[in-house]
Parts: C-alpha cells; structure tokens; sequence
C-alpha cells in the first residue's frame, strides 16, 4: 500500500507540474519546431478540402504547393480534411490537390511576408469516377501511415459487404476483417485478435458507445449512410487511446450536406431506414437526422419455418457548423435498442419438449443512448489544433423475460477531454488528457442465483503525448507516444509506452512498405459474461476487483504490404498480443450466472494474409474487386489449474467477398469459413451435497450440479456461409434509385450458434434466408 | 478470363469445403464416470444408506414413479474387506417434500469399526463406480484426559477435557445423567469444537459445567412437568463426553471452506468412476460416575422451577 501510495504521490505531484514543465521545457522545443517561421515571417496556407457535391471532409488528400514547376512542399489532409503548411517564402504559387476519383483542384496564390493564407476546396467527382480507394492509409495530422492493425473504412468499403436490405453496415465489414470472430449471426459479440468482448472500445464521434451492435450480427449503430470514416484497430492502438486492451473501432459520423436537401429512404424487412440530411445555414451549419427499424418479427415472424423474434432500432442526428474560419461545433445523439429471443430457433435433439424448457428465459435486450459534442479551435497564428470532446453514454442491459427481467446491468459514464496537435512540416506533436467517470451496476435475481446487486464508480484519468514524424526522406513514419492511465479513486496509475511506424524501402512510390506496432494497455473495467454459455448475451459491467492489479495487455504487430500489380495488392501481418490480470469468471459447476472471479492470463497470436482486387476489368465493360483473407491465430489462457482455449479462438477462418459490376447491375458474393470454436462438454448431470454427517440424504435433495469436461476442451463444427446478392443501380439527376435482392446462407448449412447443455438443445445460426429490398437516394 | 475462372474455382472450392462438413455436435464426453454416490456408514445404526444418481445427459428429475427416470440401472453392493462378507442393497424411490423423487439404497447392517467396506454401484453392462472406506476408532482405551473441575471466581465450574490422537474429529458433546432418570434420557450439551488440533495433535476443550445447566434444566422441565410439584431439586449421577470422527477420505472435505472449489466435481471424492463421497463414522463415547460431593462442586443440586415461563 505504502508503495502505491508513494508512486500515487509521484504521479500527482508530475501532474501538477505538467504546467511548469510544459512552459520550461515544452515552449522552447516547440518554438525551435516552429522558430524558423517565426523568425523568418514566412507565409502558411492552410484549410479545408471537401466534397463539392456533400462538403464532406476528404481524408487523404494529396495538396502540393507549386511555384513554376517545382513543387515547393506538400502534404495530405487529416481526417477532417485539414491542412496546413508552413514556411513558404513570399511569391507566387499554386496549390494543387488531388484525390482518387475527384477532378484535381488548382489554385493560385500569392503570398506576402507573414501571410496566414485560408483556403477552402471543394473536389469535384469525376465523370468516369475511379472506384475508390477502400481500405487507405491513415492521415493523422497530414501524415499518411498505414498503420500495422488499422484499417480505415471508408462507406463504399461497407456497401460492398451485402447485409438483408439494401444499405451496408459496418458491422458486416468487420466481419470481413482478418482476426476477426463473430460467435454467431445473433448478438454481435466481436472478438478481436484474441481478446474478448469487453476488451473493445467503440468510439462515435470520440465519445463510446458500449453495446455499438445489433441483435443480429450483420447490424450496427453505424450504417453506411452515416458513416464518414473508421478507423479500426486490431491492436497496437497508439497513445491517444487508452483503458481498453483489445481493439479500437474509432467511427466518425458524417456531418451532413451543407449545400442541399440530401438523404434516403430503404424498405428491407430486416431493417428499414430514412435518413435526411441538409443545411440549416447554407455552407455553414449542417445537419443530419437518421432513424432505423426493423420490421422482420412483425413481417415474417414465421420465415420458412424460422422464428425471427428480434426488434432493434436506432436514432442518430448530429449537427455540424462551421464557426468562423477557426472553429467548429459539433453535436452528435444516438439512441439504440435491441430486443430478441435468442433461442429463437431452438430445437433439442431429444424433441421440442426439451427445448420448450427454457425458452421464455432466453430474452435479451439492451439499449444505449450517447449525446456529446465536439469543438474545434484551429488557431490562426500559430499551426495548432485543440480538439474539445465532451458527452455522456449509457447502456443498459437486461437478460430474461421482457417485464421481469432476471438480470440487469448498466454503465454510464460522462467524460471530457481535450487534444492539442502542433502541427509540423513533417508531422504533428499532440496531447491530450480525458476525464472519464462510469457509473457501473448489476442486479441479478435468476432462478438459481441468490439476488445479487451491485453499484460502484470508477474515476478515469488519461493523459498522453505522442508525435508523428516523416523520416529519412519520407521513407520512415514514426509515431511514438506514451499514454498515462490513473484511477483516480484508487491511487492507481500505469504509464504505458506505444510505438507504430511505417517504413517503405523503396520510397512511397513503391511497391513495398512494411509496418510495426507496439504497445502497452490496461483496463480497468471487465464485462462479465459467463463464457461457457455460447448463448449468452448478457454483460455485467464490474470494475477490476480490489487488491488485483488492472488487466494488462501487452501488443506487438508487424506487417508487410505489397502492391502486386495496379489492381492487385497483398497484406501480411502477423501478432501477438499477451494478457494478464483477466478477470474471468469461476469455473462454476452450477447453472447459474456467478460473479465470483478467478484471476487469468493468455496468449494470443497469429498472422493473417489478404488479397485485394481493385478495379479489375473483366469481360466486357465489366469491373471486378473484391478480396480474400486467410487467419491463423491461437489464443490461450490460463486460469487457476486450467489452461485452455477460450470461446472465441477460432483457429482458422477464410473469408472472400466477390463484387462484380457491369452497367449499373452488380453482384456480390460473399463467402465465410471458420474453423470450430471452442466449447466445454458436458460430462452429464449430478447432484451436489457439502455432507456431512448431520445431512440426511433420504431427505435433502441436494442442489442439481452440471458435470462439465475439461473447460473448453471440445470444438464445435466449423462454420461457413455463403451470402449472395444482385443489384440495380438507377440514376436519374439527383436521385438514385437502388433494388438488391438475394439470400443469406445460399446453402442452407445449419450452423451452429449455441447448445444448451442442460437441455442438449441447439440453436442454429440463420438458414437460407432470401430477402429484397429498395432504396431511394436523393444526392 | 483468367479473372472469372479464378472466381469460379474459389467459389467451388468455398462450396466443397461448405459442403463436406458435418454440422452436428454431440456434447457429451463422458464414458469413465458412472454414478455419483453419497452417504456415510453409521455404526450407531443398523440401516445404513446411499443416495446414488446416475451421471447423464439430463439432470435428474423424477416427477413421479413411471417416468423414465424413475428406473435406474445400478445393483448395490457393499464387501467388507476386513471379513470378506458381502452385502446387497436394496433400492427405494424415495418421494421427497417437494414432490420430487430420488433412488436410495439401504442396507441393515452392524458397522464394524475399524473394518474396510467398499461399494460397488455396478451397471448392466458391469460398468461400475466403487468407493472405499476405512470406519475409524480411537486409537487407545485411554483416549479421554480429563482434569478436576475448577471452580472460578465467579462460582462457575468449568472442566478441561484433551482429546490426544486424533485427526478428522467431527462434533464433541457433554453428556449429563439426571438422578432418577433413565440411562436413554441422558442430557447431550453439543461444543463447537477448536479449528483443530493443538501442536501436540490434541484437540482442547473445555466444559462450561454452570452453563450447561440451562439445558439440563429445559429438558427436566420439558420432561418432568407432569409430577405434581412446583419445584424439585435435581442433581447428576453421572457424566462424560461424546466425540465423532470421520474417516480420512471424507475429512478433506471439512477443511476447505470455499465452496466453489467444494462443489467441484471430483475436488474432495473418493469415487473412483463416479463423483461424491462414501464415508463412515467413528464414534467414541465416555462416561464416570457423580459423587454427592463432587456435585456439589459441580453445582448440584439446583431447583427446577416448573411453574416458571419457559
């Protein structure tokens, strides 16, 4: 204690002394990166490149200063399609940007002595548009890395991944993603490279959204309609992020258009949709307002002998202006819920007696609901970038019959934090710190369970550094970083170093480029979820138990990128990720839901490889991309006697989607393989009595125990699906008219999603399952 | 064309491979153990008994006598390997309060201590679970090392009994003979005994002989209440002390305070097949006469106050 006490104090007291040492040490590094224009009065362009036809920000593109026909600097836009270079001496120039699948931009500009120089551009699309770049690099600051474990999804990346209707969702792309497992098509419980559920942090618009996934798996709070970008991290997160020990889904909403009335409007059963966008003050200030429903228990609550007993929905609006030429103001709702019957199409193997037992226990819902804001201050002396992000988020969670629910769950957490970025000529330097209080609390009143309630309040503070710097003639981007994570209520504190970087040997012209990431993480709060029962979706937020250090995650990936042909390009990674502290679950011989934990450890590790097509003719006048991914991966962890494989170590999975386009018909094909998850089998059933010599048992009934086998010693049977969907395309002016019809699991495979062991009943994932939908755009 | 014929062959291999698994899943694993058994031999009774639940792949839960559970498949055998005599048992489905029923199996029998008995629990296809145990006894004649009473400041009389050479002891009770009284009415005063043993492996305790009274008087009165007085004093013709111990399969189980780890299938067993626990009892018990003069300095005689509320 005393020790802890003492590193609390040091910690503290280097807080305090943060302003002091800022000032002393930071003023004259910064003024050094910066002293050069400040002592020679050169000029800086900088601003904003957008969509002309939405006033989207565009992420990635290229801006280079011209004088004659020598270029003089350049650089690439950040994720709000902000750039800014410094130190050009006074004359005349011009500034060219570009972008994949937009006409270049030029304009001209003279400078004087000293000028700060605001540009606004807006790109427009190309007749024959190239497709898009979907996966690309990642622009922090006006650098471009691609980063070892991130993918930065773009909307036309998730349309390509069909879903039941029409609109695609980025919970179907990260399906996709190489080291991702999904348990089944119900719950979207993600497992990312090795670590579990809870070890995620979805982010919208930078404030988190605890439950981001639908009932069914193909669906999320984030559609493609409203998706500007995400950034996914797989691992080896850099230092702006902090208290999760997994992966990082950092989704960025659109802000809507600012020049028109825009939006759309889809009919599918499984989910219909209307979204409107528009501007309030023309060029100013924007909005966007969506809200999602599905329909499919009340359309087809019997289909072809399914029962589809799920309802979920969201809501969504965010406001964007644009204040000045410094500031912006953002505010972003989101509102979901989510209902259904998980054993659903629950079918015992002994008849349907067995699996009438407990059906009406098997409800679940959960709801969450997010509002915040973001302000941007981008200051027009010096090239700085403050970032203030404020908000609060909810979940709450609820397992069994819908008005008497036997377990209920929440978290709430408000937060604040800001982020500060110098930007550089070649890089930026940024901090940050986030205040973070969560209100967590459980109550659980099962059949078997003695009631159980529980309220606690964890205080969070993050602070971190990091900077991104261009190398060795732009061969080598680095970024290193160190975040400080602090509970506050606790005394707790933990600096954890980050390190990515990309280096490309022959220039980023080239064909090659080769990427790491390290880093180290803790976490604080665990999600409890009995990880035996395949089937349950309940979560039980609860912070690290006192007296046990914080779960801790250590990351290391390294990969390689080549670009094989034009419309050809390769990935490979491989990673390792280490866990200790896990707070899992007792290996309970009951059936009953159990708070009591066991401290664990793991492993995991693996690699995986891709191919990406792009934009390959075939036939006649025919485009064809797609991709193909192959994983390998291991997770294992200990547990008190035990070491086995959790739930989600699916050792391998293939994954290719196919979509091919000729006029304004398309089709996509999409095809998944897992490898058999994990399971412990059932040893049969028994009773259990502590006995002693004073029980009686010709009397005493004794309490019914499940026998299990070796903890997840058995594996289900593989996985695979294959989806496949036609569509057609209308344009007409301003409005686009869209029919996609289709049907999952083409083959009618019964895959499995869970068994229940008390009942020996299974619950298959969906079977062939056609569906047709419409949507109607207005651009 | 290279590009579709690479996009058919995918696309047939993707089928192949979807198309040769099996999908079905069995999970259960379990072809070692058998039958999970628990009960105790008894050597204060005759009947002894064993509640034995087959382990399947359904929980047991026998609502009524012609269900399919209701019938088990398992013949009841004890030997006792120390005199080679057999025994069979005899299968009862016992109707519980709640309605619900289970298989029980008895056998009436003298436990014998000191002897071996083990029990088979033998299937049709002679598959069989078994579990031995080892009835325990006192090591010696002499086990009991009691000291004179003292009598305290207060009056109280306490006395200090040692219990030398012995492990697994499981309850420890002081036994009182009321003058007048018959030798089956004998007051027994249960103590709690110590965490264990002292570092000489003897288990300390001490009779609080004053406070013992309180139950000596309750059940005189409980007793006694018909005779025609109001009052009648009573005094002790005889006391001594009782003691159980259970065998060292079982013992392990009174240990272990966690009850995860208890509930453990296999963690505290001494079935071998199966899960649960087949144990004995030991049971030693001492007794010595009460003088008048040393009831007195026990306390005795005391007055029982039969019109006094209880």
């Amino acid at each position: 204690m005393e020790a802890d006490r003492h590193r609390w104090l040091t910690f503290t007291g280097a807080l305090t002394r943060l302003p002091h040492l800022a000032w002393r040490f930071g003023l004259p590094v910064l003024l050094l990166l910066m002293g050069h224009n400040a002592q020679a009065q050169q000029s800086v362009v900088r601003g904003f490149v957008t969509d002309a036809s939405n006033e989207q920000p565009l992420q990635g593109a290229t801006v280079v200063l011209r004088a004659a026909d020598t270029i003089v600097s350049g650089t690439v836009t950040d994720g709000d399609g902000y750039f800014v270079i410094n130190r050009i001496p006074p004359g005349f120039y011009d500034l060219v940007i570009s972008f994949v699948g937009f006409a270049p931009g030029t304009e001209s500009l003279v400078l004087s002595d000293g000028q700060i120089r605001d540009v606004r551009v807006a790109l427009a699309m190309q007749a024959a548009a190239i497709e898009e770049l979907v996966v690309e690099a990642d622009a922090i600051g006006g650098i471009t890395t691609v980063a070892a474990g991130l993918e930065t999804v773009l909307p036309k990346a998730i349309n390509r991944v069909p879903v039941p209707g029409v609109s695609g969702d980025l919970a179907s792309y990260l399906q996709t993603v190489p080291g991702v497992t999904v348990q089944g098509d119900r719950g979207g419980q993600f497992f990312v490279r090795g670590g579990a559920v809870d070890q995620n942090l979805a982010l919208l618009d930078g404030l988190p959204v605890y439950m981001p996934f639908h009932v069914l798996s193909s669906y999320s709070a984030f559609p493609e309609e409203l998706v500007d970008r995400a950034a996914f991290y797989t691992g080896g997160f850099g230092a702006r992020y902090g208290g999760r020990t997994s992966s990082i889904l950092d989704v960025t909403a659109r802000n809507g258009n600012k020049q028109h009335l825009a939006g759309s409007i889809s009919v599918a059963p499984f989910l219909s949709a209307i979204t409107v966008e528009g501007p309030l003050v023309e060029g100013r200030v924007s909005a966007v307002f969506s809200a999602r429903q599905s329909f499919v228990e009340e359309l087809l609550p019997n289909l072809l002998g399914q029962r589809m007993p799920y309802r979920f929905g969201d809501r969504f609006g965010k406001i964007h202006a644009l204040l000045g030429s410094s500031h912006e103001l953002s505010l972003t709702f989101l509102d979901t819920n989510d209902r259904g019957d998980i054993a659903g199409s629950k079918k015992s193997v002994f008849g349907d007696a067995q699996a009438a037992i407990v059906n009406d226990s098997t409800e679940v819902a959960w709801t969450n609901k997010v509002i915040g804001g973001t302000w941007i201050y981008r200051s027009n002396r010096i090239p700085i970038v403050s970032r203030l992000t404020a908000g609060r988020s909810q979940m709450t969670n609820a397992f069994g019959p819908n008005r008497a629910p036997e377990r209920t769950a929440s978290v709430e957490s408000m937060e604040a934090g800001l982020r500060m970025s110098w930007l550089l000529d070649k890089g930026d330097v940024s901090v940050g710190s986030m205040l973070r209080r969560t209100d967590l609390g459980y109550t659980l009143d099962d059949l078997f369970t003695e009631f159980t309630t529980s309220q606690e309040v964890l205080t969070e503070l993050h602070g971190y550094a990091e900077t991104t710097l261009d190398l060795v003639q732009d061969h080598l981007t680095v970024n290193p970083g160190v975040h400080v994570y602090a509970l506050i209520d606790r005394g707790q504190s933990w600096i954890e170093p980050r390190m990515r970087l990309s280096l490309w040997p022959t220039g980023r012209e080239g064909r090659h480029q080769l990427n790491a990431s390290w880093g180290i993480y803790h976490q604080a709060l665990t999600g409890l979820t009995d990880e035996r029962d395949l089937g349950n979706l309940f979560t039980a937020w609860i912070t690290t138990p006192e007296g046990q250090e914080a779960m801790q995650s250590v990351h290391g990936i390294l990969g390689w990128n080549v670009q094989i042909q034009p419309w050809l390009s390769g990935a490979l990674e491989t990673f390792y990720k280490n866990y200790d502290h896990i707070s899992a679950p007792v290996f309970s011989p009951f059936p009953r839901f159990t708070t009591t934990l066991q401290e664990a450890s793991g492993t995991a590790y693996g690699a995986d490889v891709r191919l990406s097509l792009e934009n390959r003719p075939f036939l006649q006048e025919s485009v064809l991309d797609g991709s193909i991914s192959y994983t390998w991966s291991t997770v294992e962890y200990q547990a008190g006697p035990y070491t086995y494989h959790p739930a989600h170590d699916r050792r391998h999975q293939l994954s290719a989607v196919v979509h091919a386009q000729k006029g304004d018909v398309g089709m996509i094909i999409q095809w998944q393989y897992g490898s058999g998850l994990p399971f412990t089998e059932s040893g049969g059933f028994d009773v259990w009595y502590r006995l002693t010599p004073d029980v009686d048992v010709a009397t005493e009934a004794g309490v019914d125990r499940i026998v299990y086998a070796e903890p997840f010693g058995g594996r289900q049977p593989t996985y695979a699906r294959l989806d496949i969907w036609l569509e057609r395309q209308v344009e007409r002016g301003r409005y686009v008219s869209t029919i996609r019809a289709g049907a999952l699991n083409l083959i009618n495979r019964a895959n499995l999603f869970y068994y229940d062991l008390f009942t020996f009943s299974r619950v298959d994932q969906l079977p062939f399952l056609p569906s047709v939908g419409f949507k109607l755009e207005l651009r | 064309m290279q590009i579709p014929r690479m996009t058919t062959l995918v696309l047939l291999l993707a089928l192949s491979l979807t198309a040769c698994d099996d999908t079905f899943l069995d999970p259960f694993d379990n072809d070692q153990r058998y039958f999970t058994v628990y009960g105790f031999l008894d050597p204060t009774r005759l009947r002894q008994t064993v509640r034995v639940i087959p382990v399947t792949r359904f929980p047991e839960d026998i609502q009524g006598p012609a269900e399919g559970q209701a019938f088990i498949d398992a013949r009841v055998y004890t030997r006792n390997l120390t005199d080679s005599t057999s025994t069979l048992w005899q299968h009862e489905l016992k109707r519980l309060e709640d309605g619900s029923y289970i298989h029980l199996y008895h056998a009436d029998f003298l436990v014998k201590a000191g002897h071996t008995y083990r029990l088979d629990i033998i299937r049709n296809d002679e598959k069989r679970a078994s579990a031995t145990t080892t009835v325990p006894r006192p090591p010696s004649d002499a086990f009991i090392l009691s000291e004179a009473p003292v009598v305290q400041e207060d009056s109280s009389v306490i006395q200090q009994i040692a219990v030398p050479g012995v492990a697994a002891l499981w309850d420890f009770e002081a036994i009182y003979l009321v003058e007048g009284t018959n030798y089956r009415d004998r007051v027994f005063v249960p103590y709690e005994p110590p965490s264990g043993p002292d570092g000489s492996g003897t288990w300390q305790f001490q009779l609080d002989i004053t406070a013992d009274q309180d139950s000596i008087v309750a059940r005189a009165r409980r007793f006694m209440r018909t005779q025609p007085l109001d009052t009648m004093p009573l005094t002790l013709s005889a006391m001594g002390v009782q003691f159980r111990i259970v065998d060292d399969a079982w013992f392990p189980l009174f240990r272990e305070s966690d009850l995860f780890k208890l509930s453990q299938p296999g963690y505290v067993s001494n079935v071998v097949n199966g899960y649960g626990i087949f144990g004995s009892l030991g049971i030693h018990r001492e007794e010595w006469g009460i003088t008048p003069e040393l009831a007195r300095t026990l306390g005795y005689p005391i007055t029982v106050d039969f019109d006094a509320p209880f």
